[in-house]
This record gives C-alpha cells, structure tokens and sequence, in this order.
C-alpha cells in the first residue's frame, strides 16, 4: 500500500509511521506542506494520505479541497492538533475518511485504518 | 547568559514546536467553546529569546506594537509565566465577540481577558506537560499592562534569570477581527527539564 504523510513536523510524521501497524505492506513517501503532498500525488504516491491541517505554504484543508476536487475517490485521513468541532465536521464536509487527533496513537490509528475499511 | 533554549538543534526544535501545537489546538478548541465561535490556529512558531535581550526582542512582531497584555504564573517542575498580548482593540473585540453591549461591555472587559489568558495558559502549559509527564499548578492570571509594548513591559519587569520560549501562535476569530499571542518565560533552572523530556520522547520515536 503507498501511503503519503503531510506534516510540517518530522516528529509528527515519525509518529504515524510508528503507529502504522507492524503487518501493513506500506511504501511510504513524506511531505511537508500541501503543495508537496499535491505533487506526490500527482506522481503515484499516495493510495491512502495521512493529511495535517495546520501547515505553511498550503495548509490541509486547502489541500484536502484539492484532492478531492481532482479525485473524489482519494482516502484521507486528517491527524491534527486542530481539535475544534467545527474543524473535524468542515474536514468530513471536504471528504475526509477519518479524523485523528495528534499526539496519534497506535490505538487510533487502527480505529482509523479500521474505519476506512483499510483493515 | 547561556540559553540552553537558544541552543536547541533542529530535531529539537520541532519536537518542542509540535509538543506546542497539539497544546494550543487544545488551548484554540476551549476558546472556540467560550466564544461559540471557530477559532482560526496560525502554525505555531517557537523562538527562543533571552527575554532582556532587547535586540532579539526587537525581531518580534508582538514586541514593539501597544498591546494589552496579562499574565499567569505556573509551578512545579516547569515554572515560569506566560503573557497573553492583546490588541490595543482586543478587550472590545473580545466583548463584542462575547456578545456583551453598553456599560456591562466596558465593565466586564478585563475579566474575559483575564478569562482568556487563563484558558489559553491552562490549555497550553497543561497541553505540554501533560505530553511530557509533569505537573503544575498555576497563580491567578492578573493585567499587566495596558497600551505599553511587549518590550517595555519586559524592559521594566526585568524578568532576568527566565529564558523565553515565545511562542507565537495567532488566535483569530476572523468574523470579529479578534486575536492574540502569547509569550511563554520558562525559569532558567527548569528549562533543562524541557530540553532532557524533549530528548527522551525523540529517543523513544
């Protein structure tokens, strides 16, 4: 499975790829703001995105738009610090698969991964 | 005088900066449940400052421009206070956002500010210590200043023996123009607890 991480933070990202589990087959490709993630995508990369939404350059919810717009069938699952309700309903709105909140756990990942039909 | 904040390399500068923006996304989700508003969370920015370094104060953003600005102490392993820096607009910002109007808006200001600095040091200092395991308790939050500078409030407080994490995090609540940053004084002799938490948590990745 290729699987992308957005994160502006490279602790962030070492911590999904510690909570992926152990037996998922996963390529994994890193980027650190929207516009990478969009390109990443564009390349092949992504079959399931790891989506951060407080970010610069492009933060998450304008990259989550964008994904979807381009493909609607895109899997995103949003890990943010951004807790706010509003924010975890506007990112199910733009199409989110799941919502994560940071710091991520093993546990949540796999309720995630589970919620997705991923395992 | 040394800043072993200063000094953080670069795995460990964002390791404290991420600990911090999952402690402020808790700190924008109160605010936004007291406000019944959506509270808009820049990317949080940490520098570490010598707060009596004037030309590093300088470099701030929040430093030079009039603000009204309050204050909170914490306790514990990790000790220091953090300042909430206000626009000079934002107590009537804050009142309009709150719904208040007439006299009762100008009577109530300085208790929702004082209100505010004490959700956003709760969430934030509570955020990051419960992240690294270590508790604290915290003063009543008090004004400091009102329509004085960051720098000269800082100038005469002369906070010296604190390094500064200044953590420049813009809360906005975009419909009402409202917003506010905040300056986190850690004391000098608890920022080694910081920096040894910081390693240990990247050590376990």
């Amino acid at each position: 499975m290729k699987i992308l991480i957005v994160d502006d933070s490279a602790m962030s990202r070492k911590l999904v790829l510690k909570a992926l589990p152990a037996e998922l087959q996963a390529v994994v490709t890193q980027a650190t703001n929207g516009e990478e993630a969009l390109a990443a995508y564009h390349a092949g990369h992504a079959e399931v995105i790891f989506l951060d939404l407080t970010m610069p350059v492009m933060d998450g919810f304008r990259t989550l738009e964008q994904l979807k717009r381009e493909d609607a069938n895109a899997v995103v699952i949003v890990i943010s610090a951004d807790i706010q309700p509003q924010a975890q309903q506007r990112v199910r709105d733009l199409g989110a698969a799941a919502f994560v909140k940071k710091p991520i756990t093993s546990e949540a990942m796999q309720a995630a991964l589970y919620e997705v039909g991923l395992i | 005088m040394s800043s072993q904040l200063a000094n953080l390399n670069e795995e460990q500068r964002d390791a404290l900066q991420e600990l911090m923006n999952v402690a402020m996304g808790q700190g924008a989700d109160r605010l936004a449940r007291l406000t019944e508003t959506f509270v808009t969370l820049s990317v949080p920015r940490i520098h570490a400052v010598d707060v009596t370094n004037t030309s590093l104060l300088n470099q701030l953003t929040i430093a030079s421009q009039p603000a009204i600005i309050t204050r909170q102490s914490f306790l514990g392993r990790l000790r220091g206070e953090v300042m909430v820096c206000f626009g000079v607009n934002g107590a009537d910002q804050l009142a309009d956002l709150m719904g208040y109007e007439g006299v009762e808006k100008h009577s109530i200001q300085d208790e929702l500010m004082l209100d505010v600095t004490n959700i956003l040091t709760g969430a934030c200092i509570n955020g990051l210590a419960q992240q690294v395991d270590i508790k604290v308790s915290y003063g009543s939050p008090s004004l400091l200043s009102r329509g004085r500078s960051l720098q000269e409030v800082l100038g005469a407080e002369e906070l010296r023996g604190h390094q500064a994490l200044v953590l420049e995090i813009h809360f906005e609540v975009a419909t009402h123009s409202f917003y506010c940053d905040l300056l986190v004084c850690i004391t000098e002799d608890t920022v080694g607890t910081v920096i040894e938490v910081i390693d240990q948590l990247l050590s376990d990745i």
